[in-house]
């Protein structure tokens, strides 16, 4: 298993559209950062006017942690195309290209080879979400020092910069299980596709319904809500709650698995049972 | 004789279309099989069924004695194979690509290896260039090359001379033979070229629409005792009448270009031309084919 993970890996980081994502994440991140640099403070007098004559607000709330979590957000499309577009090409890119004829016809097991391929998917993602946090934490330093960093969800919290770095790690831990279920499912699409755009944009399309269903507060999409993989997506901004509801993290994680798992297992079906004419 | 390959009664749909219909045949040690028909006529189907590739729907695939369903890691160590197009990771040199698909079968500390196969396909020159920069004959031999990888028994070659130009084809037939003659290989070369096949191989199956026409040795079956005889004569009114008359047992007929067709015995040939020069009628032509030649004309 060790060398077709390490044959996987080498045929991946040979090929020029593997590094697009890691353009795309330093062009995402600059642009935020640069953006907030010119123009943070006239978006944040905008954000808490309607609080200023409740609260004083001191010291300078633009500073690299808020500008990091600002980046997060980027994990609910920006990531998911990046992950989708290597993800969805696994499988379907070599059979699209012919190349399946010639590894299939090697004494490898079809179990293995597409296990490999999975998890070299996955580690991709995971290094995707890594050079986020890097860049979005090590860049905003030349921008900004740490500070305290205010979050507005149900409530206003305001965390201590000292109770913050942990944070982050543990929400982008969170980030990576989250894009390993989108990885898994364009995965799961390449796995039935002989071209790399069908997995790319059936994956995109289900994860665009989804998050409109998961976001719908009506009758029945109350009861599928709970299942669906797109009401967890962003539950990385759980890690900056006070305090932190850890039952729905354990809740949302436990689903989470349970995507990644049953996508690589029906991807696994299908590839071991396929016909391969192409 | 020691039998390498093995399939019996194999069948395969795809939705309503069937695809190949109880096909059978044996190869044996030492062989260079052909497998012959037109396009489309389940030719890469079985091929693809013998390698594993698609699944059947019914029978069985036995290689080096062994069910291919039960033993597919290790016959497939046996094998070399390249189906239809050459593909490679064209992003990839020569070397690279041998040397990822070698790894795929378990071996490693390959270079030297690698190098050798290069050298007797003639690439050793292009060894690191990227196979995108190569012509179709190019990536045709370093496809010969990754079939040899792991010094297989059985090499499998599906439609092999298929875009190449005539130099190509040449060349592409003399690494056939000499993968056979030299390295003892067994082959099995699928083609829809009946000259093809009759130039390299020694024994061979026919099939069209799925179903196996004839199969047997190459020389036997080109020496069929029936021949396919066209014939252009002086005055084809005259020697259409004399023929029916003296030849009762044998149906002439004209077609639309004015030739007199017949299916007859190799023997009679000679008789045919003979009464026709002493009844006055000039023979301006006179064409035979075997019937296999004549199954090929028709469906390819």
């Amino acid at each position: 298993m060790g060398t077709l993970i390490k044959l996987e890996f080498g045929k991946l980081f040979r090929r020029g559209v593997t590094y697009v994502g890691f353009i795309a994440i330093l062009l995402i991140v600059l642009i935020i950062q640069i953006g907030m640099y010119v123009e943070g403070q006239k978006l944040l007098d905008f954000l808490v006017k309607s609080m200023a004559d409740v609260f004083v607000f001191e010291g300078n709330l633009i500073n690299s942690y808020s500008v990091s979590y600002i980046i997060m957000n980027s994990l609910w499309l920006h990531i998911p195309i990046l992950v989708a577009i290597v993800a969805g090409d696994m499988v379907s890119g070599e059979a699209g290209r012919g190349t399946f004829r010639l590894l299939l016809t090697r004494p490898v097991s079809r179990t293995k080879l597409l296990t490999a391929k999975y998890l070299t998917a996955q580690a991709y993602t995971s290094m995707l979400v890594v050079f986020l946090m890097i860049l979005s934490l090590g860049l905003g330093r030349l921008f900004w020092e740490p500070g305290d960093m205010m979050v507005l969800m149900n409530t206003i919290n305001i965390l201590d910069m000292n109770d913050i770095w942990w944070r982050f790690i543990v929400a982008f831990g969170y980030g990576v299980m989250s894009m390993w279920v989108v990885a898994g499912l364009a995965f799961l699409f390449s796995s039935m596709a002989t071209n790399s755009l069908m997995p790319i944009v059936s994956s995109m399309s289900v994860l665009i319904l989804f998050t409109i269903l998961s976001n719908f507060s009506l009758g029945i999409f109350e009861v599928i809500k709970p299942f669906l993989f797109t009401t967890y997506l962003s539950g990385w901004q759980l890690f900056f709650d006070d305090p932190i509801d850890w039952n729905l993290i354990l809740k949302a994680s436990l689903v989470l698995i349970g995507h990644i798992t049953v996508f690589y297992l029906i991807a696994l079906r299908i590839f071991v049972k396929k016909d391969i004419t192409t | 004789m020691d039998k390498i390959l093995e399939v019996q009664h194999l069948e395969k749909s795809f939705g309503a279309v069937k695809a190949v219909r109880d096909v059978s045949f044996t190869v044996y040690r030492g062989d260079i099989y052909g497998f012959l028909g037109p396009n489309g006529s389940g030719k890469s189907t079985t091929i693809r069924m013998v390698l594993n590739l698609i699944k059947p729907d019914g029978g069985e695939v036995l290689l080096f004695g062994k069910r291919l369903s039960e033993n597919r890691h290790e016959v497939l160590s046996r094998i070399g194979a390249l189906i239809e197009r050459p593909d490679f990771y064209t992003y990839l040199t020569a070397y690279q690509n041998l040397d990822i698909l070698a790894r795929y079968s378990g071996i490693r500390h390959q270079r030297e290896k690698i190098m050798e196969l290069l050298k007797i396909v003639h690439l050793d020159d292009r060894a690191h260039d990227k196979v995108k920069t190569f012509s179709q004959g190019m990536k045709q031999r370093l496809g010969i090359a990754q079939t040899l990888l792991h010094d297989p028994d059985l090499i499998i070659l599906d439609e092999p001379v298929n875009g190449l130009d005539p130099q190509g084809i040449k060349d592409m037939r003399e690494m056939i033979v000499k993968l056979n003659r030299e390295m003892n290989k067994t082959l099995i070369v699928s083609s829809h070229i009946l000259r093809e096949m009759e130039l390299i191989s020694n024994r061979m199956i026919v099939i069209s629409k799925g179903k196996v026409v004839v199969e047997g040795e190459v020389r036997k079956l080109l020496e069929s005792d029936n021949q396919q005889l066209t014939l252009v004569a002086t005055d084809t009114d005259k020697a259409m009448q004399l023929l029916s008359l003296t030849f009762p047992n044998l149906h002439f007929e004209r077609n639309k270009l004015d030739e007199l067709q017949a299916s007859l015995p190799t023997t009679e040939i000679p008789h045919v031309n003979e009464v026709l020069v002493k009844a006055g009628i000039g023979v301006k032509q006179l064409i035979t084919r075997n019937n296999l030649e004549d199954f090929f004309l028709q469906n390819t």
